[in-house]
């Protein structure tokens, strides 16, 4: 039988009746031309000869704008490109140029992962090869072997690296990177909207040592940024780097015919509201193109996620493909798994992955042709990201969103304007939060002494200095403060997680043959690894047999089972500092700092075809304690009484089921980072108080944006429960909460009018 | 100024009646830079323990000499013990990475260094450069102490000043750590001092790991001094200490702090000269045996000096009689050795005892054969013989085997 191509399943697709009410709304993105600019005069000629033996006779006008500001005029770039528009000639050319000129000029790259170094360093050396010139790069991680490490030091035009090995292998031991710093002319930090949130209050901390250490030699390089489509490229640039930016904006590359389908589940319970589960209607439509042999991505939102889709899709088309020609793509395999999942992507040996938002980054898989999210990915950025993976080069391409009941997708898919039309998120990044701030100014006093009067990029240190000095961490001498003591600091500051030691995962099946099969966050652990939770990985199911939170070690053991697990955390949050408050006539607003304190207190065992409860157990796990910032609204008695106790409680627990799925949206960033917590008696106040607070120590800014941003959240909010088809409020909108009744949906509403008139009312004033 | 200075140094003379210590002559304090007589902090204190500061334009550093005579005994070495291995090494004409070759006495450098961390990394600086040197009357040792973290340019600057050469470092681990530290801070002044020279080697950690490792729990060089060179260590301040009391120092300046540290750099530089001594007598003596000579043929094997490393080998397996482990791979290593040197038959001798003996290296002696009977004798049915009993003694037939087999075979063929 022959097998059918793209072009002929989306016809079917739109001529299948059975699936017209599912289909919510198909949106078809035409073709674009490519826009083109001739080479520039002053581009090298060797340069020039290069590209044309790749058939390029002409710039796309952003690559063009490129070669002219970062190149020619000298200034700082970002470019904004969606996915393979040859974003890396717009820092390759301007670099290569430089070198050519002067062969002692060096160029220092950084690259979210390692894997994206390996890419690169491969293309840009090919590249290097068509000129004939004598240029050398390399990529600078972990991997790299101990003898050509010096050669890299000395002689390496191009560095190719990541923030990690920057910051704990490259800056502490400059000395030895002479010849880099001393002649620095490009910085290139690719994949800019990457560097958000916590890991991007970081990396703008090690650019901050970075600089520094550049100027101590001498050198005062020119940043050259790309970034995947966000609201404020220019914005994050400047505050990641503290320099100045010139936006490139005018991409030329050339777009294939898209299809974008908003696919929603059937409803199986009307008055409930509740559809089918978007995992199984994933797994029908991902087995109907891999049977034809379409190459496909379906993107999950957690591990978890992955690895079910991942089995069912395996079991699925066993019999037609192989198991092995569908794989699992995410955190916590092995990097020498994921380099073999991804050549097998380009060459065509695997024809589906299943994956989280790890392949949303440049890595090179090659060409897809269809890609499936399982759910709204949470960011109108990422979304766009992943639909890049179809349709690389200018085929036509099938993307389909298929919602979850989740409020969030319910409203994305029944307002798909409100994706298609919104510009997509602000990333944001808080580079002086406290306990961050603190931690890369000892790495800096390692790296170089301090001066009186010398600031942090900008940043007034001086009582910092003062207090690591009276820690006995500085020496303040002279006019200069010196680094006294026998630690390293950057050793203990990671710049991935909140928590410093990462729980390995250690396989115990064979008692012959234990290995590490993985890693994990400390915080997740805490409700991924308990005893007794099932652990999956690469679809295989595990069940640990012990968590060793001293040593931070999980022991697990292959097993079959029907069931997964799901665990609690028990949150108590304490305000320690107001910081701001507005009050209105019936509620208040407020940001501060808090500590929470989270225990994972139960788990539950949940079979995995009709997800019913068949069990559970207790976790003994030590209370993790975290300090951090917050938001809250809370209301005075007179409202309560006003209101209603009882309804007050439901119409709470309603906003705050609504503010965990729309407040991520709007301050970009994921589920997990910002908790939203409901309480009828809070504890500093005794007054019902909803909390949204930072999941990293000290905060990164999130909370401080929902603040600044409350009526266009409430805003939201409104809407998305209005869109909602139930009746009397459902997961999709206020929530399933036991404690819930039948008015819940219409209570929520009216408190949130309430909020919102009053809102409006005082921005008037 | 001038005055008050040398009032200062003679107090010590004038009002010290303390005894001066056997062995130790002391020599005059090296007076501070004229142009700038500063007071230091404890000046007094600091020449007490024979040190004194030394200016650059502002900054200083702090310089501590003491002088050892050549009979003076550290452990159970005395110094000028050097001057008679020296002459030993004269008679060696073999290839040894001990071996002083073209140098006298007086190049060797013996240094060590003291850290405000045990990392590497930019932001641990050395605070103490301490160095022995032969000189024609006695034996000098000079240390270079850094007063605090601001006078490196100063530290650097005398260092390199004062030490005349870098060329022959005696070091215990420099060429890892000290050595690539030193580089390290010499960057952040670089355009301030001298230029760093280049530098020769003996690094006697990788010494002592050869010769002693078999018998010693650990190559710390406490432990080699108290085991192997017999000099035990009086009221000692232990090196882990030293970032502690160096931080202790800066905050109160008083060198009672530091003294300690002082001691413990100089006892180190000591032991440097008797552990060289120590070394090069078992290296160059025909004294040592068993295990140790073994492990000294190897020493020389791995340097491709094969007759004294066959030397060495048959001295080690006639002067035991026990039979361990190292004697199976002494008669193995041997076995090679011969064939290097083209004794052939000796080599045989050596692999088919191997083979008797059944032991891991069995199965390549047992090609070891193969290959003398297939090359040398020309005999293929011999060398099929042994190459069989490697597949036995190796389990499986691995390729290589398989390769040489299907020759051998073929060989057979033909001359039937």
């Amino acid at each position: 039988m022959r097998k059918k191509s793209l072009e002929e399943l989306i016809d079917w697709m739109k001529k299948e009746t059975t699936l017209h009410d599912k289909i919510e709304y198909w949106h078809t993105l035409e073709e674009k031309e490519a826009k083109t600019v001739s080479f520039p005069s002053s581009l090298d000629k060797r340069i020039g000869r290069a590209l044309e033996n790749r058939n390029i006779t002409s710039l796309y006008t952003h690559q063009h704008t490129a070669f002219e500001k970062s190149g020619v005029e000298q200034k700082h770039t970002v470019s904004v490109t969606p996915t393979a528009s040859g974003k890396t000639l717009s820092y390759n050319l301007p670099v290569l140029q430089s070198i050519l000129n002067d062969k002692e000029s060096r160029a220092l790259y950084l690259f979210p992962t390692k894997a994206l170094a390996q890419d690169q360093k491969s293309e840009i050396n090919e590249f290097i090869d068509e000129m004939e010139v004598d240029i050398k790069s390399y990529t600078y991680d972990g991997d790299t072997a101990p003898n050509i490490r010096q050669v890299i030091r000395k002689a390496g035009h191009v560095v190719i690296t990541n923030p990690d090995m920057l910051h704990s292998a490259i800056l502490p031991h400059h000395t030895k990177w002479v010849s880099l710093f001393e002649n620095l002319k490009y910085i290139i930090i690719d994949e800019l909207h990457t560097y958000r949130g916590v890991f991007g209050s970081h990396v703008a901390n090690v650019v901050r040592r970075l600089k520094r250490i550049a100027n101590f030699y001498g050198s005062s390089p020119v940043f050259i940024c790309t970034s995947a489509t966000i609201a404020n490229p220019k914005e994050l640039a400047e505050t990641l780097t503290g320099e100045s930016f010139y936006l490139i904006d005018n991409n030329g590359a050339p777009r294939g015919k898209k299809h974008f389908v908003f696919y929603n589940p059937p409803i199986v319970n009307e008055a409930m509201n509740i559809r089918k589960g978007a995992t199984s209607e994933v797994n029908k439509l991902a087995s109907l193109f891999l049977k034809e042999k379409i190459q496909t991505i379906v993107f999950a939102r957690s591990r978890v996620r992955v690895e079910v889709i991942l089995s069912h899709l395996q079991e699925l088309v066993k019999k037609d493909l192989g198991p092995k020609s569908i794989q699992g793509y995410r955190g916590g395999y092995l990097p020498k798994q994921r380099r073999a999942i991804e050549k097998g992507l380009r060459n065509g040996d695997i024809m589906g992955v299943v994956s989280t938002n790890a392949l949303e980054l440049g890595v090179d898989i090659g060409q897809l042709q269809v890609c499936i999210m399982t759910g709204y990915p949470g960011s109108v950025a990422s979304a766009w990201q992943q639909a890049g993976r179809a349709g690389r080069r200018q085929d036509e391409s099938l993307i389909l969103l298929v919602a979850s009941s989740a409020p969030v997708d319910q409203y994305m898919i029944q307002q798909p304007e409100f994706f298609l039309d919104q510009t997509p998120e602000s990333a944001r990044i808080h580079p002086d939060n406290l306990i961050i701030l603190v931690d890369h100014i000892k790495c800096a006093a390692f790296e170089l002494p301090f001066q009186e009067g010398e600031t942090f990029n900008g940043v007034e240190i001086e009582e910092v200095l003062e207090y690591l000095t009276e820690e006995q961490v500085l020496h303040h001498r002279g006019h200069k403060w010196y680094w006294m003591n026998d630690g390293f600091p950057a050793h203990g500051v990671s710049l991935r997680s909140a928590s410093q030691e990462n729980v390995v995962i250690i396989d115990q099946t064979d008692v012959a043959n234990v290995k590490v099969i993985g890693e994990m966050d400390r915080f997740s652990a805490m409700t991924l690894l308990h005893d007794k939770a099932i652990y999956l990985h690469q679809g295989v199911q595990y069940q640990v047999e012990e968590l060793d939170w001293e040593e931070k070690k999980a022991y697990v053991k292959e097993v079959q089972v029907e069931y997964f697990t799901d665990a609690n955390l028990a949150v108590e949050l304490k305000v320690l500092e107001e910081d701001k408050r507005t009050e209105y006539p019936s509620f208040e607003t407020a940001f501060g700092d808090v500590m929470v304190n989270a225990k994972a207190t139960i788990f539950k065992k949940i079979k995995m075809t009709t997800f019913e409860n068949i069990g559970s157990g207790s976790i003994h796990l030590p209370e993790e304690e975290l300090h951090t910032n917050a938001c809250w609204i809370s209301f005075p008695d007179q409202t309560v009484s006003k209101f209603g106790k009882e309804p007050l409680e439901q119409a709470l627990i309603g906003i705050a089921n609504v503010l965990r799925h729309v407040a991520p949206i709007h301050v970009m960033c994921d589920q997990s980072d910002l908790h939203v917590v409901p309480q009828m008696k809070a504890t500093h106040s005794e007054k019902p108080t909803i909390f949204l607070y930072d999941r990293y120590p000290g905060g990164v800014g999130l909370s401080s944006a929902v603040y600044n941003n409350f009526l266009e959240l409430l805003q939201n909010g409104k809407k998305l429960i209005r869109s909602c088809p139930c009746t009397t409020g459902c997961p999709s909108c206020v929530g399933s909460d036991l404690n819930l009744g039948e008015e819940a949906k219409w209570l929520t509403l009216r408190l949130m009018r309430l909020l919102e008139e009053e809102h409006q009312f005082e921005a008037e004033k | 100024m001038k005055l008050k200075n040398k009032l200062h140094r003679m107090k010590h003379h004038l009002g010290d009646n303390k005894s001066v210590q056997s062995e130790m002559e002391e020599k005059e304090i090296v007076s501070a830079d004229h142009h700038h007589n500063k007071d230091i902090p404890f000046a007094k204190e600091w020449e007490d323990l024979n040190a004194a500061s030394r200016f650059l334009e502002d900054q200083y550093m702090i310089k501590r000499e003491v002088v050892y005579p050549f009979d003076h005994l550290h452990g159970k070495y005395k110094l000028q013990e050097l001057f008679n291995v020296w002459e030993e090494w004269k008679n060696e004409t073999a290839f040894h990475p001990l071996h002083p070759n073209e140098r006298s006495p007086e190049d060797l450098l013996f240094f060590d260094t003291e850290t405000t961390g045990l990392n590497s990394g930019t932001g641990n600086m050395i605070f103490l450069l301490g160095g022995a040197q032969f000189t024609e009357e006695h034996v000098q040792v000079n240390q270079f102490f850094l007063p605090g973290p601001e006078a490196e340019v100063a530290l650097y600057h005398h260092f390199l000043k004062d030490t005349a050469s870098t060329q022959n470092l005696v070091t215990y681990n420099g060429k890892a750590f000290d050595w690539p530290q030193l580089k390290t801070r010499h960057t952040f002044v670089r355009n301030e001092v001298p230029k760093l020279p280049s530098y020769g080697h003996f690094d006697l950690l990788h010494a002592a790991r050869r010769l002693f490792k078999h018998r010693l729990s650990s190559c710390k060089l406490s432990v080699v001094e108290k085991e192997i060179l017999q000099f035990e260590r009086i009221d000692d301040t232990p090196g882990y200490l030293a970032p502690m009391l160096y931080f202790d120092f800066l905050n109160e300046k008083h060198p009672e702090y530091i003294k300690g540290v002082l001691t413990h750099n100089e006892w180190d530089v000591l032991s440097l000269i008797t552990l060289y001594i120590d070394l090069s007598k078992r290296v160059l003596s025909k004294r040592s045996c068993g295990r140790e000579t073994y492990e000294i043929g190897r020493w020389y094997a791995h340097c491709k000096e094969w007759n004294k490393a066959r030397w060495c080998f048959e001295k080690a397996l006639n002067t035991t009689i026990e039979r361990r482990k190292w004697q199976e791979e002494c008669m193995f290593a041997l076995g090679f050795v011969y064939k290097k040197l083209n004794q052939e038959k000796e080599a045989v001798e050596c692999f088919l005892q191997i083979l008797e003996n059944n032991s891991a290296n069995s199965a390549t002696a047992a090609i070891e054969i193969a290959k003398f009977y297939e090359h040398r004798e020309k005999n293929p049915e011999k060398a099929l013989h042994f190459v069989h009993k490697a597949v036995k003694m190796n389990g499986n037939v691995t390729p290589e085997l398989n390769k040489r087999m299907k020759r051998l075979q073929n060989k057979e063929e033909i001359r039937k």
